[in-house]
């Protein structure tokens, strides 16, 4: 079975909570939005090309800006596979977790100059590593 | 000669004929009344020759005239499993369904016995890991419940924002060591401590951190990537074993702990100062510390482990669903019990049971209260017997509602009834959680049962 995780951006919180992708995989709980929290998580996401280092050498991420959450569905999923937001799309087979380079949106960051996290536990990505 | 007992006109009531078909007592116009047979029409009778009682093994029930169960001994008969019938004996007879987890032993009326997956749905988009009774840990893969002879594991969403690798490192990378003179930090093969710990099967290649400070005349540590990003409570922990004293630190505050020759894992909650404050382990001069599984999570608790590999990672929640007859069960149930342990003490409340939307998180242990649950739709609460326990160890809640009350007891404490009308009030769908996978239980259910009646509750609590 392959499971399929997207990696979507969008401009603002107002802007991720506002679509489609936020009706299916957000929950109004008293009154309160949350991502479901079974398949969404939100990411931080740089460029290494862009680390810089600080005064004491250490290796500085320069987080690019904007939502980025990474969704994992069970199947290919049509709402998010539809989104314009979509970046990124993997493959996940289950019980190895090893994730894919499935497709890209056009004019998406080179994936080999990509990195997020959190990923979720079990999830080997190594990206750019199909295309 | 003719036996038996006769009515004053001399017609027979009662034979005893043996080895015929029409040993019983009769009535004055010749139908039985009674009847002992031992074949398929053994029982006692109406007039008209409908049952009332049958002995027929297949069928033993009470009748009324319009032919419905008025009282059903099904439990007595093998269509019910002795893992029910052991726990409930005959109130096992208006139980519609039943599940043992800790045994993966499950029941439903009118399916029999059934597996996890025919009544419950378990979504997950990451491995989760479990401890069982010894403290050996399994790692369950996404979509898989989390499941153990401690029962069903049902966590709330967490992230390690170490980015070590922190369950098979092969050898420093993003850990920074602040070493005094003669003092190392090296990846060494452990195998033997680690399967006495059951920790084996996570960290599988064998190796472990190990921050030698036998000759150093100072404390050592070692700090790990990965900044908590924010200053709300934290949770650290780590698997640790070795001599002297070991401290888990973020910030200012050390957690100090003595070491054996034995892993244990070693958690403390803290307050980061800043927020780029890191997990830190310090081992106190002349020590030695080996060390694995760290971990830098955010929360007023701490949760079972989250493999590493060089960046943070997160476990993501486990959003349970009855399913199937189970949810239409549920829908109808006018009682239901319940058999926790090891759920984690904490300021946010966690559901036992749920309905499809956000606010109703109608059976829950409440926050800040933990000795209660509490049904949320007419403020019923049940204190546990000492009236000031808490529900981290083995806790048993039990409801039952009818048309105008609905009444809770908790371990066996004061009985509480409330007098508004008594219902769910929503359809109970998620299981040990909300829609959004937030009031998880965060701890294991190792019990559940269901019933269509409030008298099995009244019943079981008499």
């Amino acid at each position: 079975m392959i499971m399929t995780d997207y990696i979507l951006n969008f401009p603002n919180q107002n802007a991720a909570k506002a679509g489609p992708i936020a009706s299916k995989y957000g929950s109004t709980e008293d009154k309160v939005f949350t991502w479901k929290a079974d398949r969404v998580v939100e990411v931080k996401v740089w460029k290494p090309s862009e680390d810089t280092l600080d005064e004491d050498e250490n290796v500085v991420h320069n987080y690019l800006s904007g939502v980025w959450l990474l969704i994992s569905a069970d199947t290919d999923d049509t709402v998010a596979d539809n989104s314009s937001s979509k970046e990124f799309t993997l493959n996940r087979i289950w019980g190895k977790n090893k994730a894919c380079l499935k497709s890209k949106k056009a004019g998406a960051i080179d994936s080999n100059d990509f990195k997020f996290e959190p990923v979720f536990s079990g999830m080997d990505v190594p990206f750019g590593s199909l295309e | 000669m003719t036996v038996g007992l006769h009515d004053s006109d001399g017609n027979k009531r009662l034979t005893y004929v043996a080895g015929t078909s029409y040993t019983g007592l009769y009535a004055a116009d010749g139908s039985w009344n009674v009847v002992v047979d031992d074949n398929t029409y053994s029982g006692i009778y109406h007039p008209c020759g409908a049952y009332r009682v049958s002995s027929d093994i297949s069928d033993t029930t009470l009748y009324t005239d319009d032919g419905a169960y008025r009282l059903s001994s099904q439990f007595l008969t093998p269509n019910i499993p002795t893992f029910v019938t052991s726990q409930w004996g005959e109130l096992s007879a208006v139980i519609d369904l039943y599940a043992d987890f800790q045994n993966e032993q499950y029941w439903i009326r009118g399916k029999g016995q059934v597996s996890l997956s025919d009544f419950l749905s378990v979504s997950r988009a990451s491995n989760e890991i479990i401890a069982d009774s010894t403290g050996a840990l399994t790692s369950f893969s996404s979509g898989v419940a989390a499941i153990s002879d401690n029962g069903l594991q049902i966590q709330e969403a967490r992230t390690n924002k170490c980015t070590n690798y922190n369950a098979n490192p092969t050898d420093t990378t993003n850990v920074t060591p602040s070493l005094s003179p003669g003092a190392t930090l090296t990846v060494v093969d452990d195998v033997s401590a680690l399967t006495t710990a059951g920790i084996q099967n996570i960290v599988s290649s064998g190796k472990v951190y190990k921050l030698d400070n036998s000759a150093a005349a100072g404390s050592s540590f070692a700090q790990f990537d990965g900044m908590v990003g924010n200053t709300n409570t934290h949770y650290i922990s780590a698997y640790v074993r070795g001599s002297g004293t070991v401290t888990l630190r973020v910030g200012g505050v050390n957690n100090n702990f003595t070491l054996s020759s034995d892993y244990a894992r070693k958690s403390a909650s803290v307050t980061p100062g800043v927020t780029s404050d890191q997990m830190r382990i310090y081992i106190s001069a002349g020590g030695i510390v080996y060390f694995i599984l760290n971990q830098l999570e955010e929360g007023a608790f701490v949760t079972s482990p989250i493999v590493v590999a060089g960046s943070s990672a997160a476990r993501a929640a486990d959003i349970i669903t009855l399913t199937g007859q189970a949810a239409t069960k549920a829908l109808a149930a006018k009682a239901a019990f319940f058999q926790t342990d090891g759920v984690a003490s904490s300021p946010t409340s966690r559901n036992l049971l749920s309905g499809p939307t956000g606010s109703d998180g109608f059976i829950y242990y409440p926050g800040g209260f933990d000795a209660r649950v509490h049904n949320q739709y007419n403020s019923l609460f049940a204190v546990a017997l000492s009236g000031s326990g808490d529900v981290t160890g083995i806790t048993k809640t039990a409801f039952g509602f009818d048309a105008t009350s609905l009444t809770a007891v908790m371990n066996d404490g004061t009985l509480v009834t409330s007098v508004n009308p008594g219902s769910w009030n929503v359809s109970p769908i998620y299981f040990g959680n909300r829609a959004a996978g937030d009031r998880a239980l965060n701890g294991y259910m190792q019990r559940f049962a269901l019933s269509r009646t409030k008298g099995w509750f009244d019943a079981s609590t008499s």
